[in-house]
């Protein structure tokens, strides 16, 4: 099981749309994908109108024993963990972990799902916490939407500290240019500046209705339409980041 | 998550009316709607089914499933109707049908056209939660056309149980029954169209009465092997696989052993003109059963021989497949020739009236005594004459040993069910082991025999004739090599075969000492072909 984390300390960057589309991307070719909703807004389970059981909660979530409050999407070999309001929690919870545990926790309960899924994909919150360390040691590749702006790339560089910090290997690192608007001069310049960088990748996603409309339809953009332009480009995002993650 | 759960819809319950109800709980929304035609292939003896595996046929797309469902190949069959896995363009298919059909060809059993409709159950934040899909099944084997009985397929969706239940039990309430087990459509069509997959298995089975008389013995055996016949001499006639004629000769090779076993039960005059049509029925097909047994070695007899020597061989087999082109062309003819037809009818007739005919007083004897003293008389026969066999001895000595075994084989495995099946099932066991020496030993006999001739009669000025000579030269060195060897270790396998144990294991079966006999009624049992 290859284990995604859609990161990035900055709200508003697109990673809930990226981890939607990215999933619904990853089942297509034909993968067993788990989306696990990290984000106590859960967003991403609204966008598959899933709600979590009535008994589960953070505590039960570091708990292990996920398996039984995975619940499945309306799309074959694509499952939803998701996500609680008592999420906003878990660094709390996590802290109370003893010791070295404490930063591999996240990837021990993981574990227990490797037989079940090819792929997992976290959809996470936009903090800089203990939850945040986890994230980054459980996944073999931390994705990171970047807008073309000054504020995006701070937060790009606050994730290669932190990196460093915890001493999470970098060319796991994985950015991408997200909501890009070519006609905007500074987003031209800025893509063209970083582009070649070894982080980032060669796909982008730009600023697309068709996104934006994903809260209306309650659906990734590929179940709306498989040949839109937003579809086709989450598709070759998906096909570059599990190429690498096969390389790397 | 598990299968779907079946709910078979009979001309009883109306479809609409159910869904209606489930409508009445929950959004229901049409989710597609789609008609398959596709071939379901499997050999005559269903080696596929009885292996739980199903494999289908849509145009050139070839698809393989276990019994969950599982695809275990999907891909491309090629444009030509493959019969036999090495015709399939796909090597990991190939592998697959190897393992699974070995020698036999697939037929298309039935072509089967499957319509699904299927139905998302929403709940108010119009998230599916349950599929429902109906499934009508019609399909056509031959002539015959077969209409399954429509299927209510429940989908549950993980961490959705609570609308499964209730789905499930508004079903029941109409009156719906779950089906209990897996549920296959091509079971189904089994039970529709009259099929037991398990009858055109090879193995032979019978039950007998212990208190029948010896007439009544014969019927029911030889009955058995009529229908086997029967069986496959279509299959046969249409040249389909190698195994039809083979089965069928198994079949004329075991009734003439139960004529020659049973003859002092029997009406002499009868046994001695069926005894003769049966080695007529051996001998006109002898020939292309025995060009077949070398055209199912072609790849072995390739491997054997190294790089350089394997061009010769295909001139060799060329020859084969015409001479066998000819020779099945005589097959055809006197299997369908009036002597052929009047021998089955007259044999079935010969068998039907037997245990009436007051003539034969003999056949009166009850067949557990007698077949208890022809076991014990035909055993004590194999350890004189397998004791007597030294490294001297001429070979022809092991050939008719290896005859008295396999007449002394279908002897136990007519005889079978009178006795506790476990202990004839452990010494036939030890038996196959002193068979398989003799019969390796005979093999490698024959065939090297069979190029030897082939290599004395090659014309110099034939094409290719140094190649093909050396080639034969080859195989004829190395089956001579392993004649040797089987040759010698079957001292060994012999002694093996007649320890005290086993002697004593086939007493205890014939005194009913190796755990009782069945006292009465019969038993269900089965043995390996030949």
């Amino acid at each position: 099981m290859k284990i995604f984390a859609v990161y990035s300390s900055k709200g508003g960057v697109g990673k809930t749309a990226a981890a939607v589309n990215l999933s619904y991307s990853a089942r297509e070719s034909g993968h067993r994908v788990l989306l696990c909703d990290l984000d106590a807004q859960g967003a991403a389970s609204y966008y598959f109108r899933v709600k979590p059981a009535k008994n589960f909660n953070g505590k039960k979530f570091l708990g292990g024993g996920l398996a039984k409050f995975i619940r499945a999407s309306d799309y074959e070999n694509l499952d939803l963990l998701p996500a609680h309001f008592s999420f906003r929690n878990l660094d709390l919870a996590l802290g109370k972990i003893e010791g070295v545990k404490r930063r591999q926790a996240l990837r021990k309960l993981f574990e227990t799902l490797a037989e079940d899924y090819d792929v997992l994909i976290m959809d996470c919150p936009p903090n800089m916490t203990l939850l945040s360390e986890n994230i980054l040691l459980a996944a073999d590749s931390v994705v990171t939407p970047v807008i073309p702006t000054t504020l995006s790339l701070v937060a790009l560089k606050q994730l290669l500290k932190m990196f460093r910090k915890v001493g999470a290997k970098e060319k796991r690192l994985n950015a991408f240019f997200s909501m890009v608007e070519p006609r905007k001069t500074m987003h031209k310049d800025m893509v063209s500046k970083f582009r070649n960088y070894e982080i980032f990748r060669e796909s982008q996603i730009s600023y697309l209705a068709e996104i934006e409309k994903m809260g209306l339809y309650r659906k990734p953009v590929g179940a709306v339409s498989l040949s839109s332009p937003a579809a086709q480009q989450y598709k070759q995002l998906w096909l570059e980041l599990w190429d690498r993650s096969n390389r790397t | 998550m598990g299968g779907p759960l079946v709910y078979l819809l009979s001309t009883l319950h109306d479809c609409d009316q159910v869904l209606q109800r489930i409508g009445d709980l929950y959004l229901l929304q049409e989710a597609g709607e789609e008609t398959t035609e596709d071939s379901c292939l499997d050999t005559f003896d269903w080696r596929l089914f009885n292996q739980g595996i199903f494999l289908n046929r849509k145009g050139i797309h070839c698809t393989l499933l276990n019994s969950t469902g599982e695809e275990l190949y999907s891909g491309g069959g090629g444009r030509k109707q493959n019969r036999f896995w090495w015709e399939f363009p796909d090597t990991v298919l190939q592998e697959l049908l190897r393992e699974l059909i070995d020698i036999r060809a697939l037929l298309v059993q039935f072509t089967v056209s499957t319509s699904r409709k299927t139905w998302a159950i929403l709940n108010k934040d119009e998230k599916t939660v349950l599929r429902l899909t109906l499934v009508n099944i019609e399909a056509t084997r031959g002539h015959e056309q077969f209409h399954l009985m429509p299927a209510l397929l429940v989908e549950p969706l993980k961490g959705y149980k609570k609308p499964q239940k209730k789905v499930c039990d508004l079903l029941e309430a109409a009156g719906l029954e779950r089906y209990a087990d897996t549920y296959t459509p091509l079971s189904e069509l089994h039970k529709l169209a009259a099929i037991d997959p398990a009858e055109n298995d090879s193995k032979f089975t019978v039950n007998l009465m212990r208190e029948a008389s010896a007439a009544q013995s014969v019927k029911d055996i030889g009955l058995v092997l009529v229908a086997a016949m029967q069986r496959n001499l279509q299959g046969t006639l249409d040249d389909i696989d190698s195994e039809f004629l083979h089965d069928l000769r198994v079949s004329v090779r075991r009734s003439r052993t139960l004529l020659s076993l049973m003859k002092k039960w029997l009406p002499a005059e009868d046994v001695h003109r069926f005894q003769a049509e049966f080695k007529w029925v051996g001998t006109v097909t002898g020939a292309v059963r025995d060009l077949d047994v070398y055209l199912l070695k072609r790849t072995d007899f390739k491997e054997i021989l190294p790089e350089e020597l394997q061009p010769g061989l295909d001139c060799f087999f060329q020859d084969l497949i015409r001479q066998r082109k000819r020779k099945l062309r005589t097959l055809r003819e006197q299997l369908r020739s009036e002597r052929f037809t009047a021998l089955l009818t007259e044999w079935e007739q010969f068998l039907q009236y037997l245990p009436e005919r007051g003539i034969y007083s003999e056949g009166e004897n009850v067949c557990y005594a007698i077949a208890e003293d022809v076991i014990r008389k035909r055993f004590r026969r194999i350890l004189r004459h397998g004791g007597a066999i030294t490294p001297s001895t001429p070979d022809e000595k092991l050939h008719e040993l290896r005859i008295e075994g396999k007449k002394f084989r279908y002897l136990l495995e007519f005889y079978r069910s009178l006795f506790q099946d476990e202990a004839v099932e452990s010494y036939l066991k030890q038996m196959k082991k002193l068979q398989n020496n003799l019969g390796d030993f005979n093999d490698y006999s024959v065939q090297k025999n069979m190029l030897i001739q082939k290599l004395t009669s090659l014309r110099s000025d034939a094409p290719q004739a140094i190649e093909t000579a050396a080639a034969l030269g080859g195989l004829i060195v190395h089956l001579g090599e392993h004649q040797q060897l089987v040759r010698t270790r079957f001292e060994k396998t012999f002694q093996e075969f007649a320890t005290e144990e086993n002697i004593e294991l086939l007493e205890g079966i014939c005194t009913g000492t190796a755990g009782e006999a069945i006292a009465s009624g019969a038993s269900s049992i089965e043995s390996d072909p030949v």
